[in-house]
């Protein structure tokens, strides 16, 4: 069973009353990888989440956790998996050493104190205060803790890093990285690709219950779009710019903004054929590459339908 | 406090003379003796509906209300099955109120005899221990109404509503003789709380309860096994009319 994936879901749909919220998802997360799960609140990264957890049945199709069932080996799945629901609930009257007791009682695996301590002291969480006294940033803590403890071989992690402040969150970001660098698999979601991009390996983007698309994130990098803003001397003719892959975004006189998903060299060329005043150009984030990539824009939307007022 | 009442009752109690219809009514029909008026006052009425009320609570919120509060979300992420979960906590339950009737006994023990009224301990205890059927088969009813039903407040309300009815078609059919064939279908029928001192535990009717409440108790458990686990807050309505759920957090 070692070549097994970490994470699978094959053709997995659910339907809530008469919603759809997933819709034939197919996915396989390898072992040892660090996967980020992406997409816009309500798209459906949580459902499929709560399904490999069998805390929600699939209306048809599996999930599956390194080839076990999420329905029919629930138990021996879920021994294997640290998971961080997205919205946490602890028991306000347990202290944080309290809930890690409680919880580690649950798991087959005896504790590793060490692993522990510093999964503590890395994240500066004080265990001996009520939960319910803690800042949502302090329980987020908590729930990191309680999903990582017991050295799971696959952790699925529901928004890891909301409301954690930026020094949190880098720590987060290298105790992740140390899990994967031990072979074991990371499996998160988010709704921000810039959260992302530091320690993913691969990412699925997921609209509307649909995979639209996974990618390597060096794919992607690579594929980093330029915006170029230009101010010519004077005006240059419409249509100076027209080539494959670049689209003017804007023209105020003689300043052109022009968004390069390829030709860069063309472009260039072209632009040299005038008088240039000034030159700046930004590589968008993450975050735009994506949205160019997957996300009909509007302006592509009116050229799709021009009949329409 | 209402048992030492009953001296300073028992004078007009002499003369108290209810019409026959009422005294069936509130159970009343053996007021006037120390066993009929212990009977009457905590077995038939006071403590039959508090416990009811206690059982409804619990069994409502036991696995629903940590699914509500969102505890239940991480609980069932654990390699744990939900049939146990759910025999765990109708176990505590079960061993909480065994433990809650031994400690109210001495509380008995210690009040009846000091007002003069004799009854016997063991007859006593008998009675304490004979709530303990009714109050699991509500617990058993709200479970597996929480189970089945889409939210807690829905079953609540369903319960509670069952207990009300079924108590009032219990009341009155002991002065009504149209209400009696309904009679085997309340709880409160197999529970003789305003003779308990005098005639002894409903045996079979204690039995009957017992079976009513392990039945029911399996179908909440199965419930439980089938069940969506549902968000923290999830807005009821939206469920029952097959809309998406409200809050969900990020997917």
């Amino acid at each position: 069973m070692t070549d097994s994936a970490a994470i699978e879901f094959r053709r997995l749909v659910k339907d809530y009353g008469g919603v759809r919220a997933l819709d034939g998802i197919d996915l396989r997360v390898e072992q040892g990888e660090i996967f980020g799960f992406l997409g816009p609140n309500g798209a459906g990264k949580t459902t499929a989440i709560r399904c490999l957890l069998d805390l929600i049945r699939p209306t048809s199709g599996q999930a599956l956790v390194l080839g076990l069932d999420s329905r029919a080996d629930s138990v021996a799945a879920r021994a294997r998996i640290g998971y961080l629901p997205g919205d946490l609930s602890l028991y306000d009257t347990l202290t944080g050493e309290e809930t890690i007791a409680y919880f580690a009682s649950l798991r087959p695996k005896p504790l590793d104190h060490t692993y522990l301590d510093m999964l503590i002291t890395r994240l500066t969480f004080e265990p001996q205060r009520p939960v319910g006294a803690l800042s949502k940033g302090n329980r987020q803590k908590l729930g990191l803790i309680l999903a990582m403890m017991n050295q799971p071989e696959v952790l699925v992690l529901d928004e890891p890093t909301a409301g954690l402040d930026p020094l949190a969150q880098a720590v987060v970001e290298e105790l992740l990285g140390d899990v994967a660098g031990e072979g074991r698999t990371v499996f998160f979601s988010s709704h921000i690709l810039s959260e992302v991009d530091q320690i993913c390996h691969r990412v699925g983007i997921i609209r509307a219950g649909k995979i639209v698309a996974v990618e390597e994130l060096a794919m992607l990098k690579g594929r980093a779009l330029h915006v170029i803003e230009v101010t010519f001397a004077r005006p240059v003719p419409p249509g100076a710019f027209d080539l494959p892959g670049v689209q003017e975004l804007r023209r105020d006189g003689s300043v052109i903004h022009l968004e390069v998903r390829s030709n860069l060299d063309a472009v260039l060329k072209a632009i040299a054929r005038y008088e240039v005043v000034d030159l700046r150009t930004e590589q968008p984030s993450l975050e735009q590459t994506f949205l160019a990539f997957y996300q009909e824009s509007p302006a592509a939307r009116q050229e799709a339908s021009p009949a329409v007022p | 406090m209402v048992v030492a009442l009953y001296p300073s009752y028992a004078g007009q109690l002499e003369d108290f003379e209810l019409p026959e219809t009422l005294q069936k009514l509130f159970g009343m029909e053996d007021y006037t003796s120390p066993e009929g008026f212990v009977s009457t006052e905590f077995f038939s009425q006071s403590v039959p509906i508090l416990l009811t009320i206690f059982a409804i609570m619990q069994g409502t919120s036991a696995l629903a209300g940590e699914e509500a509060g969102g505890t239940l979300e991480l609980l069932l992420s654990q390699p744990v099955s939900r049939r146990r979960v759910a025999l765990e906590k109708i176990g505590g339950f079960l061993i909480s109120t065994v433990v809650i009737s031994i400690i109210v006994c001495p509380a008995w023990l210690i009040s009846i005899p000091a007002v003069g009224v004799d009854i016997s301990v063991t007859d006593t205890m008998l009675a304490t221990f004979s709530f303990l059927p009714l109050v699991w088969a509500f617990y058993a009813a709200s479970l597996f109404a929480a189970a089945a039903l889409p939210n807690r407040r829905l079953a609540t309300g369903v319960v509670v509503l069952f207990a009300v009815a079924t108590y009032i078609v219990y009341a009155l059919a002991q002065a009504v003789d149209i209400l009696d064939p309904l009679r085997w279908l309340t709880p409160f029928n197999y529970y003789n709380g305003s003779q308990i001192l005098r005639d002894g535990p409903d045996l079979a009717g204690a039995a009957a309860l017992c079976v009513a409440s392990a039945v029911l108790g399996l179908l909440a458990v199965q419930a439980f096994e089938k069940r969506d686990l549902g968000v923290r807050g999830e807005v009821s309505l939206r469920a029952l009319l097959h809309l998406r759920p409200a809050t969900e957090t990020s997917g």
